[in-house]
């Protein structure tokens, strides 16, 4: 095909579209109204339907989803007690925790947090 | 609110006002996108009655969707194309090619002399035959280009490809457009044209 020919061709195609442009398919009116309806009816639907409760926050739904305030209060009593044993484990505890780890538990991880404890209890004995 | 104060009102803002219960906007919104819709899916499936149900169906979508609608993340007739374009696909996979060609109406244009009006009829008729038998993504980015007057990166947008992929569509489309056409040239007027 030369190129006159496509120049040619081309315009035809675009006096193609240009009808097309002009001859736009309307809706009827018939079309216009039940798409009207529809939206009239989705918006009564909306008046009608109650209005849904308001987004509750994240820490409100923890707190549901952990059982409360009663189990808050048992799980504050056991973080207490964790760090409690955390800061001075019972020899017991050390071990146990060291033989199942395989290895040896630092000092720095004793805390004695009564350190006068026993020397009193010495003198007592001492003074018996 | 009357319903010549919402000219000047985004598609997006009328949505908001439909969610919000305003009656106007329901009004408004027919008036401004039935006829996209309708258009759209006359020219995508080249059959009136079956082009209502589709744009009554995308409509009845995005008068559902519209509490959830985000602003500022995508136009409201982007939205709708591609909702059409998904419908229309879905009735050709379904009942297959062969669509016949309804009478498409034109409008009145007493400008034009009859016989004009005749052949540019005849024209828009052989070009939706044409389109018709395009593949089916072929056909729509053509349409969305050529007859809707789009811009390719809103296209890609709607069609959810790139620009390169809307241009090359659009020339392997318009390749085989005038290809249909060539054979057709005497008969709707193009050898008069010159």
């Amino acid at each position: 095909m030369q190129m006159t020919d496509k120049h040619k061709h081309g315009g035809e195609l675009e006096a193609a579209f240009d009808a097309a442009r002009s001859s736009r398919p309307e809706p009827s009116s018939d079309l216009m109204a039940r798409v009207l309806a529809d939206a009239q009816s989705v918006q009564a639907q909306k008046r009608a339907a109650p209005a849904a409760p308001a987004p509750r926050g994240y820490l409100r739904q923890l707190l549901e989803a952990l059982g409360g305030w009663p189990a808050v209060a048992g799980l504050s009593a056991a973080g207490v007690a964790g760090v409690w044993l955390g800061l001075g484990p019972m020899a017991g505890v050390s071990d146990t925790v060291a033989n199942y780890l395989g290895v040896s538990v630092p000092p720095v991880y004793s805390v004695d947090v009564m350190p006068g404890a026993e020397l009193g209890l010495a003198w007592e004995e001492g003074a018996l | 609110m009357p319903l010549d104060a919402m000219q000047d009102v985004s598609d997006e803002a009328l949505l908001v006002l439909f969610a919000n219960g305003e009656p106007a906007a329901a009004r408004a919104l027919t008036l401004r996108l039935t006829p996209k819709a309708f258009g759209h899916a006359v020219r995508l499936l080249g059959n009136r009655a079956e082009a209502e149900d589709v744009a009554q169906e995308a409509l009845l979508r995005l008068w559902r969707v519209a509490p959830e609608w985000r602003q500022g993340e995508a136009k409201v007739t982007t939205w709708l194309y591609r909702v059409v374009a998904n419908l229309c696909t879905d009735r050709l996979r379904r009942s297959g090619r062969g669509l016949a060609l309804d009478a498409i109406p034109e409008p009145e244009d007493e400008a034009r002399g009859p016989l004009d009006k005749m052949q540019a009829e005849a024209r828009a008729d052989a070009l939706q035959v044409a389109l018709d038998g395009l593949p089916d993504r072929q056909r729509q980015a053509v349409v969305l280009r050529h007859i809707e007057g789009m811009a390719n990166p809103e296209i890609a947008e709607i069609m959810e490809i790139s620009v390169d992929a809307v241009e090359s569509l659009t020339a392997r489309g318009k390749r085989a457009l005038s290809a249909a056409l060539e054979g057709r040239r005497e008969e709707l007027g193009y050898a008069d044209d010159g």
